[in-house]
């Protein structure tokens, strides 16, 4: 089971996360039992050291910044092909 | 609805930039904010940096209320505009605005024949064209823009798909062609055809089409202490990932003084609209719609005035809300907290609410103070109005509410229009001409309803499910 994360703190969410949420609908099915997406509260990228450009969103402990439906789902294509 | 795009999270980037600049004080900072979305060496999204920045310059000038004819000196800093603004008041009557600099001209030239051509021996493209307007060259096809009349017949007979189609966005999305080109080839709103559906907005790609933003002055009058009250409307409780009490809750750390929710406005228009429909078919009216979507009331009184006997006189849920605030709160602002710009329209008209601010803006504000929308579990803030109420933010929600009214449905037949397109304008304009099958007609100008206003947030369907999630959680129940 892969937790996909996508980060709901105010930055993120209105520079693109809320888009996001989106993803369920563009998944294939072979997904169903493998995923789960959930919100969370301000992961910490948007400021400081490790700043990242926002919306992010965490595949299970990765995070990926800048992050669009597309680019998680190569991740996934990524995470499941091996 | 619109799909993301930068030219929103541009939007979105720089009203927080301002709001921010405002609350700390530094408005004398303004004209940097072309600077720091375009930086030296950073990448531009049209020629070069420079013309991206000046087209900031201009959709700022736009949020601001300033349009390109208020500019008489160019050299006029930002920040001079911004405390023009909030020093005298300043508020337009005018809603949208199109910064030239950032009007693509798009040509609409229609059909084109791409390179895709092969310049066939059939050249059925030629053969079927009853107009004679298309031609060879060098091998290739070719549209005389004279003589087409964009009947399409071309693209369909064309094998190679070579024959595009070239919209103009605005100009396509536009239900009733208020959007048309100047003498300059740059797109420009007729007012007087308008209806505000905001669809022009998110339909530009380049993100043209600017809405003014009253936002900031609402945000002085919390700096100068003044007593505010906001008006919410049902369709904020799907917008951000958190319940709505937390976001009615953040509202408050905004500085606001008191949050109601436009559902108990709804309530009363729920029972109003009812009996109006009752009263009127009982008298013999064939049909009545609804007139809670103030886009579509725009629509019949600018061009379908045929059809206005038939538009309900009963008053939307803002309205009535604001009258029950001003009894509460005698002497605050009143703001309306909108999905759409066509309420900004109704608030002006009407003269109860002081300011509309668009759920985008309200992200934007929460985003400029630092506020996160927490992660408790608080239910609605006064939890007056029922479940029927709050589905007002979703499509068919009024008619679902007048029929859970009417005692037994009362032989309450409804139809509904869940978004106006050319189409859907062509049939409302028919339809004062024949009986139709049903007698109760929701009308909605956007897609999925209020969920899918032009300046939501969140995704129609999800805030859909969270909105039902919620009453559910909460187990807010029918009121009526
Ligand atoms: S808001 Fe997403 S990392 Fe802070």
């Amino acid at each position: 089971m892969t937790e996909i994360t996508i980060c709901s703190g105010t930055l993120c969410y209105i520079m693109g996360g809320a888009d996001i949420f989106e993803i369920e609908t563009k998944l294939s099915e072979m997904y169903n039992d493998k995923i789960r997406i959930k919100a969370s509260t301000c992961l910490g990228f948007c400021e400081g050291e490790n700043k990242q450009n926002p919306p992010c969103v965490m595949v299970g402990n990765e995070l990926i910044p800048d992050a669009t439906i597309e680019k998680i789902i190569n991740h996934l294509k990524r995470l499941y092909t091996r | 609805m619109s799909f993301i795009n930068n030219a929103t999270l541009i939007r979105r980037d720089i009203l927080s930039k301002l709001i921010k600049l405002q609350l700390n004080g530094n408005i004398g900072e303004t004209d940097r904010i072309p600077l720091l979305i375009r930086p030296k060496n950073g990448n531009a999204s049209r020629c070069c940096i420079h013309k991206d920045r000046a087209v900031l310059k201009y959709k700022i000038m736009g949020l601001l209320g300033f349009d390109t004819s208020d500019e008489t000196d160019e050299l006029t800093p930002l920040h001079k505009y911004f405390m023009e603004m909030l020093e005298n008041h300043r508020t337009v009557n005018k809603i949208l605005s199109v910064v030239d600099e950032a009007c693509s001209s798009c040509d609409s030239g229609n059909f084109v024949v791409t390179n895709m051509c092969r310049g066939c021996v059939g050249r059925p493209c030629m053969l079927n064209c009853n107009k004679n307007a298309i031609d060879f060259y060098k091998g290739q096809a070719i549209i005389d823009k004279e003589k087409c009349v964009s009947c399409g017949l071309c693209q369909k007979a064309c094998p190679y798909h070579a024959i595009i189609y070239t919209p103009v966005p605005c100009e396509e999305a536009c239900p009733v062609k208020a959007i048309n080109k100047n003498n300059n080839g740059k797109e420009h709103i007729d007012e007087s055809n308008c209806i505000y559906c905001g669809k022009c907005t998110e339909a530009c790609p380049f993100g043209a089409i600017v809405e003014r933003s009253d936002v900031f002055l609402v945000v002085q009058g919390i700096q100068k202490q003044k007593k505010t009250v906001a008006l919410v409307a049902p369709a904020l409780a799907g917008q951000f990932k958190t319940n709505f009490g937390n976001i009615i809750d953040a509202i408050k750390i905004l500085g606001f003084d008191a949050v109601i929710e436009v559902a108990e406005g709804a309530e009363i228009t729920t029972q109003n609209e009812a009996a109006e429909w009752q009263h009127k078919t009982a008298n013999g009216q064939p049909f009545m719609t609804t007139s809670c979507c103030p886009s579509f009331v725009n629509l019949v009184d600018k061009h379908i005035t045929d059809l206005k006997p038939f538009v309900s006189g009963t008053k939307s849920p803002m309205f009535y809300s604001a009258q029950l605030a001003k009894q509460e709160f005698p002497g605050a602002v009143m703001v309306f907290f909108s999905p759409c710009l066509a309420k900004k329209h109704e608030a002006q008209q009407g003269g109860l609410i002081d300011y509309v601010v668009s759920f985008e803006e309200l992200g934007a504000w929460m985003l400029a103070k630092g506020i996160e929308t927490g992660n408790s579990n608080l239910p609605p803030a006064r939890n007056l109005a029922g479940c029927d109420s709050r589905l007002y933010a979703l499509a068919g929600g009024v008619t679902n509410a007048v029929k859970n009214y009417l005692p037994n449905n009362s032989g309450l037949k409804p139809f509904n229009i869940n978004g106006l397109g050319k189409e859907e304008v062509r049939s409302l304009k028919a339809l004062t001409h024949k009986t139709p099958d049903f007698n109760f007609l929701e009308v909605m100008s956007c897609e999925n309803g209020c969920i899918g206003g032009c300046n939501t947030i969140a995704r129609p369907n999800i805030a859909r499910r969270q909105i039902e999630n919620e009453m559910q959680k909460h187990d807010i129940k029918k009121a009526v």
